[in-house]
């Protein structure tokens, strides 16, 4: 990774927590209601994988805890932020909320699971047009629970459809440990279904971003889907009704900032990307 | 068309266009590959003639119906054929918390359509859960048109139609006894003293009333393969009551149809019939007297009767499975008390 890249992603890493943790600033404000699931740990996964993705041709699909997906890959916070508030300046016009955003070749919705054959849907069509880009579908680790994951590991391998499924594993489904709920381990489930999978974690970056550019190539040059588990950590609550939730997990785990700033190794530089993008974020902020 | 095909065929002919029309037009479904061509026969030869746009899918319902919604939003038309309405239970997810959602949300995006086909209804033998009609489960989402086949339409018409309207998600509910018989010939409804009309056009529906008289005393609405009972029910009526029937075919089963109203409005009948192979609680027939109540009509509410059939399990038992349904005896009896 380039100096200009780090910069970059530690530009993209900063907006987008300032942007999680302005919204509960609004809640309290009232400038927002209803509830919204923020990525607060998890954003280096969301950065990595759409680092590397055609912006325009190639598509994210998500699920309930899509923020950080949506403005590391579309980049519009103003628009995220309008959509979460319901204002029709919105990137769905504001009538999907927090959690149903559809924006041209963005989509996500809150029902666990729904999505994924959504994607392997979207995956079908890039193979139909024989055109050479593919879909990153992202996927919780509670959402191995469903029945339907398993259903599109099968279609999209049978039909070679170029996927890749990011597992995002933050060990934590709403409240519940994942190992008391889920058996057996991702990798072999997707070996089951003959889909190649690797396995990393968002706390060495350069291996992360090495990881994720080499499975988007594979997808697109081979046409085929592929899966990958990242382990990472929700540092904050599943939502915002369980804004008080404390569990060591969310309050002591590792958090990817930490090594992000140790990379760049310079405190002044450091310190005006996160002057620049809290100012940033800020703007956006007083819009609403 | 051609008049001599049966319903079966008639589909499959408009499968045929519809694939060759366009590339973007896909089919996919269960066991819809030659040389079986589907449970019903319906999708036979379409899989050699257009092997780049039919594609069999494995038994998983809910992801093949997820994923020709994800087709729509890369511009494709999906046909998806659901081998018995039983397995639509499978598809509620789907259709109820993203196809009915995304059909608004991501309406920039769905530039593409869905039609669900689905073999409905009993008369078959084939028990409790293959021999459904769970339509109403789909009655009352907003962006989800519900249709039914019969005999009066050319299916080719209606898929054309339905294509290309601008709802983008659809359901075509197919009576499977249906699939063997042809369309009515005017001289057979004839023989029942009736004519038939077209509703302005054919994706509204069919109209019959008696050939020599606009009286109408009994106004039936109905869809299915009951509407062949309630043809036989009305002419018993006439016969042997001199009560003058018509009968509205809608091909729209959901959404409701506002020309409801001008029917009534226009033939003042004394009573509303209400037929579906459905249950009668909670069913269509529920939803046409909701509806009804709210078109501010000049009719006594209290004069609608809905019909449908016993509220428990479809008999596995052939010979009992016959009284289950509404009959035109049946029809006739209720009637008449």
């Amino acid at each position: 990774m380039n100096s200009k890249d780090l910069t970059d992603i530690t530009k993209k890493f900063l907006r987008i927590r300032f942007f999680e943790d302005s919204l509960d600033y609004l809640f309290l404000k009232q400038k927002i209601f209803g509830t919204y699931h923020r990525c607060i740990g998890q954003e280096l996964v969301a950065i990595s994988l759409t680092y590397y993705l055609d912006k325009k041709n190639d598509y994210v699909v998500s699920n309930h805890r899509n923020h950080g997906h949506y403005l590391a890959f579309k980049e519009k916070y103003a628009d995220l932020l309008y959509e979460i508030k319901g204002d029709p300046r919105g990137s769905t016009s504001g009538n999907g909320g927090s959690q149903v955003i559809c924006d041209k070749n963005f989509f996500s919705n809150g029902i666990i699971g729904s999505t994924i054959p959504l994607a392997a849907g979207i995956a079908f069509g890039i193979k139909q047009d024989k055109s050479n880009n593919c879909v990153v579908c992202f996927i919780g680790d509670g959402a191995m629970g469903s029945g339907l994951v398993y259903e599109s590991f099968n279609l999209s391998s049978i039909f070679n459809l170029p996927i890749i499924f990011v597992i995002e594993d933050n060990k934590l489904a709403q409240s519940t440990h994942t190992t008391d709920t889920i058996s057996g381990n991702f990798i072999d489930k997707f070996n089951a279904f003959n889909i190649e999978c690797a396995e990393t974690n968002d706390q060495d970056i350069q291996v992360l971003l090495n990881k994720s550019k080499e499975i988007i190539s594979l997808t697109k040059n081979n046409q085929k889907p592929y899966g990958l588990v990242v382990r990472t950590n929700r540092l904050c609550a599943h939502s915002k009704g369980d804004e008080y939730e404390s569990r060591d997990e969310i309050l002591f785990g590792d958090d990817p900032l930490i090594n992000l700033k140790k990379m760049i190794n310079n405190d002044e530089e450091f310190k005006k990307i996160e002057k620049d993008s809290k100012d940033f974020i800020k703007s956006i902020v007083a819009k609403i | 068309m051609k008049k001599n095909n049966t319903i079966s065929q008639l589909l499959n002919s408009s499968l045929d266009d519809y694939l060759s029309s366009s590339k973007k037009n896909l089919l996919i479904g269960e066991d819809i590959n030659d040389p079986y061509g589907g449970a019903f026969k319906v999708t036979k030869n379409l899989s050699t003639k257009h092997k780049s746009q039919v594609f069999q899918m494995p038994i998983s319902e809910q992801a093949f119906s997820g994923a020709a919604i994800g087709l729509t939003l890369k511009g494709y038309n999906v046909v998806v054929e659901v081998m018995f309405c039983d397995f639509m239970t499978l598809l509620t997810d789907n259709l109820i918390n993203l196809g009915s959602k995304y059909a608004k949300l991501a309406n920039d995006s769905m530039t593409g359509k869905i039609l669900i086909r689905t073999a409905a209804g009993g008369h078959r033998g084939y028990g409790p859960i293959h021999s459904q009609n769970v339509e109403q489960l789909f009655f009352g989402w907003p962006n989800i048109e519900v249709h039914a086949l019969n005999r009066f339409n050319d299916p080719g018409l209606l898929i054309k139609d339905i294509f290309n309207s601008k709802n983008k998600i659809n359901i075509l509910i197919e009576s499977k006894i249906d699939y063997p018989q042809k369309l009515f010939k005017s001289e057979e409804l004839a023989d029942n003293e009736f004519e038939l009309s077209k509703l302005d056009d054919h994706f509204k529906g069919s109209f019959l009333k008696n050939i020599k008289s606009n009286k109408i005393d009994i106004l039936f609405f109905s869809y299915g393969s009951v509407v062949k009972e309630v043809i036989e029910a009305a002419n018993k009526l006439l016969m042997e009551e001199e009560l003058f029937s018509g009968i509205v075919v809608p091909n729209r089963i959901f959404p409701h149809n506002q020309f409801y109203k001008q029917i009534i409005e226009t033939y003042k009948p004394n009573k509303i019939v209400v037929v579906d192979d459905g249950y009668d609680q909670n069913g269509w027939g529920a939803g046409i007297l909701s509806f009804l109540s709210n078109l501010n009509i000049d009719f006594n509410l209290d004069d609608i009767i809905i019909l449908g059939s016993k509220f428990d399990l479809i008999p596995a038992n052939f010979q009992k499975e016959k009284s289950h349904f509404p009959n035109s005896s049946s029809i006739f009896n209720k009637i008449k008390s």
